[in-house]
């Protein structure tokens, strides 16, 4: 497993489809979709969520932490999720805009291949946003087909 | 009280996909994109189950669900709280989930590789729009799609419009031409094509042909392939949208199962007939009592071209093209007797054409070009030789019935589509020959400028 977290920033590598899932108490699940996100060889993940969107999710991890990301390219459908806990949300940093942008404008660049139009892909709300740190515990080959759920294996071609 | 979803549609036909979000009963959350959020009705929602994953297991151990859905046109988010409450295997939710998949999975080779294991039923117990989404101010501004002109008075005019055209047509030819350009006038159906079966060989041929300039007419789909080809077999309507990013999905599961060790060999991909950036396809079978007699396809570059509307009125028109079909189609009463080489209208001079009928395949050449094979080839070569060794110029449909040199099948010959495709081709490939309609059951070939025939055994 530590060898996958060291792998981390590789295997996200042009994933911008990304989406965040929690739960409350009751085991209700909810996600949101955030709009950037950057790994560490450390085996952290920090995904930025819009505050305008993202208050059960803020909610949520407050109360017990528990945490899946996933993310894809949806014009190959390449997936990868991970799963771990929350150890911090804070308010993201105006230098974290940068990633954010980037991030957004890779996902518009694809969505706009998929038939959507960028005028009004730009409007979508991605900033101020919070950024949520994970540590990531588990990680899986999510690409539709069969090995789909099937945990990621180390030093593996993608 | 209503959620609303009855009149939220178009959110089930997303250019981006929908995320699905679960939770195991330890309590580790599960977050997902998948393929396909169908409407079942007012208060529930499908799922499509390709394969037993995490996903699955957690709605049988825990089944609260959350799904949030981009709408294709505002790009607005909404979120709906599930519930799953029972898997499909069978029934007419299954059969109209799995025929979508099933037809992705034909035109990416992956027939019976991967297909739908279950229809996920779930009861929607909220509904909202994602306040924020967009930034404020945004929301949908300029985004609105225009309102379609539909209401019980349009329908009804397009009706009796396209109605009144079918029921004047006194010709095969005739009447799926009118058919495809009413279309195109009241509903702006740009591209479209009429196919008929040919039983004897489970190949659907392309008969009629709007939108595509002259390609189109000839080409064939093999029973189950694609979209019309699973139509055809399935005998049900199907509707594709988004089909760019579907296929897409088909070929990264292909990749996928590519990777596998000792994977099944996969068939290569079948390419989409007509246009080949098409983004929605309705298809919708030709049916008369029991009998398949063809295919009606549409198709439109805009995602969200058809709804559920046009697939229920159109299937009114595809009944009545059916119908108009079978009626044009039936041997009509004639005189028994082939009539003498009967001048038809005076030749006009062309330059001369040179013909080969290769006999290995019943293929004809012209001008060293193909020009058309099978029964119409062998019907095609029968005209020339009879021109050029008696003078005919008029034939009857009867007389090619009673032609065992033909191979035409005794009942449901499709005599007179196999005519359209030899004249369209004729038009296409060498219009100094031409087939033209004297009356029902009766034409003329008209030849301008002198033709050469040779046989030949294999090309």
């Amino acid at each position: 497993m530590e060898r996958i977290r060291g792998e981390l920033p590789r295997i996200l590598e042009g994933l911008t489809a990304i989406a965040v899932g929690t739960r409350d108490a009751a085991l209700r699940p909810a996600c949101v979709q955030a709009v950037g996100l950057t790994a560490e060889p450390t085996g952290r993940l920090t995904v930025f969520v819009p505050e305008a969107t993202g208050e059960r999710t803020f909610v949520n991890l407050a109360a017990n932490g528990a945490v899946a990301v996933v993310a894809e390219k949806i014009l190959t459908h390449r997936t990868v999720q991970v799963k771990g806990r929350c150890v911090e949300v804070r308010p993201a940093r105006e230098a974290e805009r940068e990633i954010v942008e980037r991030c957004m404008g890779a996902f518009f660049d694809d969505a706009v291949v998929a038939g959507a139009p960028r005028g009004i892909l730009q409007r979508k709300n991605r900033w101020p946003c919070r950024a949520v740190t994970l540590e990531v515990a588990e990680v899986y080959e999510q690409t539709p087909g069969p090995r789909a759920g099937e945990p990621f294996v180390a030093g593996g071609t993608r | 009280m209503s959620l609303g979803l009855e009149k939220s549609h178009r959110l089930f036909q997303g250019i981006i996909p929908s995320l699905l979000s679960t939770c195991a009963k330890d309590g580790t959350p599960n977050i997902t994109y998948i393929s396909q959020v169908t409407y079942v009705d007012a208060t529930h929602v499908a799922v499509s189950c390709q394969f037993f994953n995490k996903t699955k297991r957690n709605l049988l151990e825990n089944p609260q669900a959350m799904v949030e859905l981009w709408d294709p046109v505002t790009f607005e988010g909404y979120r709906m709280e599930l519930r799953y409450v029972r898997s499909e295997t069978a029934g007419p939710l299954f059969d109209s989930m799995a025929h979508r998949i099933d037809v992705i999975a034909s035109h990416t080779g992956m027939a019976g590789v991967f297909k739908l294991k279950s229809a996920d039923v779930c009861e929607v117990l909220g509904f909202e729009k994602i306040e924020g989404f967009l930034y404020e101010g945004a929301a949908g501004a300029g985004a609105e799609a225009p309102a379609p002109e539909s209401g019980p008075l349009n329908e009804l005019r397009a009706l009796s419009l396209v109605s009144s055209r079918l029921n004047r047509a006194c010709d095969l030819d005739g009447l799926l031409k009118d058919a495809l350009a009413a279309l195109d006038e009241v509903f702006r159906f740009r591209h479209s094509m009429v196919l008929l079966l040919e039983e004897a060989r489970g190949t659907l041929v392309a008969i009629a042909s709007h939108g595509y300039g002259e390609s189109g007419v000839g080409a064939e789909v093999p029973m189950g392939a694609g979209l019309i080809g699973t139509v055809a077999e399935r005998r049900v309507l199907l509707r594709l949208s988004g089909i760019d990013l579907s296929l897409r999905y088909g070929r990264a599961i292909r990749e996928g199962v590519e990777r596998e060790a000792g994977h099944p060999a996969l068939r290569p991909e079948v390419p989409l007939p007509g246009l080949p950036d098409a983004e929605a396809q309705l298809a919708l079978p030709l049916l008369v009592e029991d009998r398949l007699l063809g295919v009606l396809a549409l198709e439109s570059r805009n995602p969200l071209a058809f709804t559920d509307w046009h697939e229920d009125f159109l299937q009114v028109l595809a009944n009545q093209i059916a119908v108009g079909i079978d009626r044009l189609t039936e041997p009509e009463d004639e005189e028994t007797v082939a009539p003498a080489a009967a001048p038809a209208a005076a030749p006009v001079r062309g330059r001369g054409h040179s013909f080969v009928f290769y006999k290995a395949d019943d293929c004809v050449f012209v001008d060293g070009e193909y020009l058309v094979r099978y029964v119409p080839g062998r019907i095609l070569w029968k005209l020339l030789t009879e021109y050029r060794n008696a003078g005919r110029r008029e034939f009857t449909n009867r007389e090619l019935r009673l032609d065992p040199s033909l191979g035409l099948p005794s009942v449901k010959d499709n005599l007179e589509s196999r005519l359209i495709l030899l004249k369209k081709r004729l038009e296409q490939k060498c219009p100094d020959v031409r087939i033209v309609p004297v009356r029902r059951g009766r034409f003329a070939l008209e030849v301008a400028g002198a033709v050469e025939l040779s046989e030949r055994e294999t090309a």
